[in-house]
């Protein structure tokens, strides 16, 4: 566990050493920004609430989220540090883990960032705390699942485009799988819905912590974890 | 590493990992299962509350059948632009049900419809809808596929219908109102056992003869056997008949007997049964007719048979509809509408404008009659269909049971309570007597005011826009209330800071070129007022409320009588009340207020209860306007019923809510019938004028904008105020939540705009550029 913590803050600072992070985040924010107060209008909306902001940021995450973990394990594959990391005393999962707590932390950073909409939504109105909570909360759900979808395919993958497609497609098929509801077999709706990151999200937004998506979020999350654990013992026994 | 170790090491992590994958899939199945709920909203609007658990608990065995189209599109089309988003709605139902069950202690059973779903939803009463895009159905037509969310609540063979449930916040509402409805229902029913029960023998008697004569009509002969009547559809069917008349003598011929044994029994015991047993009479009075017909050999009576045969499924329609109403008047609450002094009356007019013949001659002769008859007559049609539309939304389909109470006439007795809605004329003192021993019996009373017609840029016959202007409406009702101890100060309440805006439209002219734009301004006459109180079921649970044009009011002497006294909604201390001429263009009007020195608060809207002294306390009692003069012997009697004392409940709102009158009535007002014979052409003018008043109606609403969309959701709880059900307005007030944002100026909102934007990316940046210089400067060199 020591170990995973310490890959875990080394990858954490090794992403605010590039200022990749920083160009990341920024146009994040002004994307959001410009969406919540410009496209939705939020004083024209005349409602004290962050609801436009969380029906924006699933799908922006879509997109931002494989941007980021991308290059968790491709990179250090790619310039062949992985190998010396592995040399280390310290097993894959140990490795997998501390690089998607890095990235869970960069989430947070990310989130934490947003937190002036809130603000000035408190200063000119009085909003229900609740949704507000519930909403960032499933913020952060959803971010960790594409996150650990990205780790995954980050872990299939030298490229890290070929990775960052890959978690693209996968996040995007979650996002979007609702909308395939009335094209698929009867039989298999009540999957495809359960498995839409959005109907989940939508529960939590209103301000309703549940345990089924709290399960459903944190088992997607772990799966995706596992898988990438799995792919990279396996390629290290392939060699 | 050996090749099979690393086989059998792959296939092991393999292994492991199909059992990991597997124990997240049953976890989550489990979850769907066993879950739990925290409610972080402030109002707790997705917890079930108090009023709603003893509900559910009230009622021993409950069977709820839920009716879920499988495929239900993810929104649909609402009208005025509007879509309805449906993703997870199927799931947001289930657990407000299950929610229901799981305090019900076993009391109640969860059925769910799997089968042939919309068919028997529709059987069982519930609304189907359809999404916006239509499919070429079995027959090639084009057909628009029929969705059903919605249940039946079964208890004590008493069944409630949720006709159509899309709106999850008033999932607990719409319930808890059916289970207290059910309640009520079983209580009450009980005392009219038998009436029930003979409503339905009826009801069952009529249906059986009525599908009796609809099989005969429709019977195909079997293959081989020749038509009756050969090709002749006429002789056919009548042949058909005839065939079919031991079978349906049979069933039908009882059915006079039975009517006229009800009839004697209990007829004039309920009003409602006297309704059913009038429609089945004149079912039967057909039937009458139909039977000798039946075997007529002449093509003339069997074309009678065949359109009495015709007819009496129509009859009974009108007897399911009747029936209906009787089933579910025991504990049913009706508000009465007063209508007939320019109040907000959302009832069609009863009587057509012009009469239709009296039309078709005068438009003989004369073409621009003709024209003005047709423009008149779809005005006419256009307001009598707003007005349906308006008490169908506002009132029937959220439960709510209303009667029109026209003027010159005794209040009726059925009513539970009356609502008064923004008079602008006066009354007459007979009215005021009726509403007086109407609150005297202690019936609720909520009266909502309108006491002054305030116009902003309205059209004038020419079709221009008017000056501005306030003028006070002539009710008297502030008279009626006086003597409860309600006193309407006459000034309108204005708040400097906290307001909502008005819509207005203003031309916009470039160079040649103008247009008509609408802008929203701040408009201090909507006072958004924030102080409600908690205490009061009415209000509980809100946080504010925008209430246009609301007159202040003073209950000091209510309080002086020892009466009940509650304030509900009142103004700041910043606030200012106004009569008579002021600016009203809102730019000066927002001047006026904030430089005025507060003079609030205000009360806006008050309850008083308690006994009250009649208003007409030593007063002869009035008559109604061209009413002869009464026996002497009639007089006594009703004097005997006069009320001079009794125990009263009386809500007073300031405001009209922004609902106004728009009846044929005042939009024709000063036409006169003689105008069109009269060989002038007068009445063309007067057309304009009358299209004028109705688009000032309309405007006037536009204006309201989003204002009128959250005080018509304050209307439903005066209403569950006025039928008591005050438990259900607190779960209503749940859901009814709209957080305005305070007023700023358009600089503050460019600032927090562009703060909101850029501050955030900017320090951070800068917080990334001076890491790097930091680290920069660290690194060593060589």
């Amino acid at each position: 566990m020591r170990s995973t913590w310490v890959i875990a803050k080394r990858e954490f600072r090794s992403f605010f050493d590039s200022p990749i992070a920083y160009v990341a985040i920024t146009v994040f924010l002004i994307i959001t920004g410009v969406l919540f107060f410009l496209a939705d209008d939020f004083f024209a909306a005349n409602e004290a609430t962050l609801r436009p902001l969380f029906e924006w940021v699933p799908l922006i995450f879509v997109f931002y989220m494989p941007a980021i973990s991308m290059r968790l394990l491709s990179e250090e594959r790619r310039s062949g540090t992985f190998e010396l990391l592995i040399t280390m005393p310290i097993r894959e999962h140990e490795v997998i883990l501390g690089k998607y707590l890095a990235a869970l932390g960069f989430l947070v950073v990310t989130l934490l960032l947003t937190l002036p909409y809130p603000i000035i939504v408190a200063a000119v109105g009085t909003p229900d705390w609740g949704p507000m909570i519930g909403g960032y909360f499933g913020l952060f759900l959803v971010g960790a699942v594409y996150l650990g979808v990205g780790l995954m395919t980050s872990a299939w993958t030298h490229n890290q485009i070929i990775s960052f497609v890959l978690a693209l497609l996968i996040n995007g098929f979650f996002y979007f799988i609702d909308k395939l509801i009335g094209v698929v077999w009867a039989g298999t709706r009540d999957v495809f819905a359960y498995l839409s990151f959005d109907q989940h999200f939508q529960t939590i937004s209103r301000g309703v912590i549940d345990t089924r998506n709290l399960v459903f979020y944190v088992s997607l999350s772990a799966a995706s974890v596992l898988i990438a654990s799995y792919s990279l013992r396996r390629r290290l026994w392939k060699g | 590493m050996d090749k099979r170790v690393r086989f059998r090491t792959g296939t092991n992590a393999l292994l492991t990992l199909v059992l990991i994958l597997a124990c997240i899939a049953l976890v989550n199945v489990l979850s769907t299962m066993f879950f739990v709920r925290a409610d972080l909203t402030e109002n707790k609007v997705y917890t079930l509350s108090e009023p709603s658990i003893e509900a559910v608990r009230a009622l021993d065995d409950l069977e709820v059948r839920v009716f879920i189209s499988e495929d239900l599109p993810d929104e649909i089309e609402e009208g005025w632009g509007r879509t309805r988003r449906l993703r997870g709605i199927e799931r947001q139902f289930m657990d407000k049900l299950n929610e229901y069950r799981s305090y019900a202690d076993g009391r109640m059973r969860l059925v769910r419809v799997r089968q042939d779903i919309e068919s028997q939803a529709e059987n069982a009463r519930l609304r189907l809808f359809s999404a916006d895009e239509a499919r070429v159905g079995q027959t090639g037509m084009l057909e628009f596929t029929r969705y059903a969310v919605g249940a039946t609540f079964s208890y004590k063979n008493i069944t409630e219908v949720l006709p159509l449930a899309l709106d999850p916040e008033h999932y607990e509402y719409e319930i808890t109102k059916i289970l207290l409805r059910l309640r009520e229902r079983a209580e009450a029913g009980k005392l009219m056992d038998d009436i029930l029960e003979v409503g339905e023998e009826l009801f069952e008697a009529v249906g059986a003869c009525s599908r009796q004569v609809e099989r005969a009509t429709q019977e195909v002969h079997e293959e081989g056997e020749l038509p009756l009547g050969g090709d002749d559809p006429v002789a056919r069917l009548s042949g058909q008949l005839s065939l079919a008349l031991p079978q349906i003598k049979e069933v039908c011929d009882p059915l006079a007997q039975t009517l006229a044994a009800v009839e004697q029994h209990l007829a004039g015991r309920n009003e409602d049964l006297d309704r059913l047993l009038e429609s089945v009479a004149q079912f039967v009075e057909f039937y009458a007719q139909l039977e000798p017909a039946m075997g007529a050999s002449e093509p003339r009576e069997q074309r009678r048979a065949i359109q009495i045969a015709d007819v009496l499924p129509r009859i009974l329609e009108t007897i399911d509809h009747d029936h209906e109403l009787l089933v579910t008047s025991p504990g049913r609450r009706t508000v009465g509408v007063l209508c007939g002094h320019e109040e907000f009356c959302p009832f069609a007019a009863e009587q057509p404008f012009i009469r239709p013949d009296l039309a078709q001659v005068l438009g003989q002769n004369n073409p621009f009659v003709e024209r003005f008859v047709n423009q008149a007559t779809q005005l006419e049609q256009e307001i009598n269909e707003i007005n349906e539309s308006v008490r169908r939304g506002l009132f029937t389909m959220r439960g709510f049971d209303v009667r029109k109470v026209t003027p010159n006439a005794p209040l009726p007795g059925d009513i539970n309570a009356l609502l008064i809605y923004g008079p602008r004329k006066p009354m007459s003192e007979r009215m005021m007597y009726e509403i007086d021993q109407f609150l005297l019996s202690g019936r609720p009373v909520a009266v909502l005011l309108n006491e002054w017609d305030v116009s902003l840029r309205n059209y004038d016959r020419e079709g221009e826009m008017t000056r501005t202007e306030i003028l006070p409406n002539q009710s008297n009702i502030g008279q009626l209330l006086e003597s409860y101890g309600v006193t309407v100060t006459g000034g309108l309440v204005l708040e400097p800071e906290r307001h909502g805006s008005v819509a207005l439209t203003e031309v916009i002219r470039q160079g040649q070129l103008a247009w008509q734009s609408q802008r929203d301004f701040p408009f201090p006459l909507f006072p958004t007022f924030f102080a409600l109180n908690q205490e009061h079921a009415l209000v509980r649970g809100l946080s504010h409320l925008t209430l246009p044009y609301a007159a202040a009011l003073d209950t000091s002497l209510a309080e002086a009588a020892g009466h009940e006294v509650a304030w509900l909604i009142r103004s700041s201390k910043d606030a200012v009340a106004r009569a008579g001429e002021f600016p009203l263009l809102p730019p000066q009007l927002v001047e006026m207020t904030r430089s005025a020195e507060g003079e609030g608060p205000f009360d806006v809207a008050v309850y008083v209860a308690g006994e009250f002294a009649s208003h007409f306390e030593g007063r002869e009692e009035p008559r109604f306007e061209g009413s002869e003069i009464v026996e002497e012997d009639e007089d006594m009697l009703a004097a005997a019923r006069r009320l001079q004392r009794g125990d009263g409940r009386l809500l007073v709102i300031g405001s009209h809510l922004g609902l106004e009158n728009l009846s044929t009535e005042r939009v024709f007002e000063g036409f006169d019938l003689a105008q069109l014979s009269s060989g002038g052409m007068d009445f063309l003018e007067g057309l304009h004028l009358y299209m004028a008043r109705y688009q000032n109606w309309r405007l006037r609403i536009q204006q309201l904008g989003r204002v009128l969309q959250d005080t018509v959701r304050f209307l439903p709880n005066v209403m569950d105020w006025a039928v008591q059900n005050e438990e259900l307005v607190s779960i209503r007030s749940k859901g009814f939540i709209h957080r305005p944002l305070r007023q700023t100026t358009e600089g503050q909102r460019r600032a927090l705009r562009y703060t909101g934007i850029l501050a955030a990316p900017l320090l951070f940046s800068l917080f990334g550029l001076i890491r790097w210089q930091v680290r920069k400067r660290r690194k060593p060199t060589f």
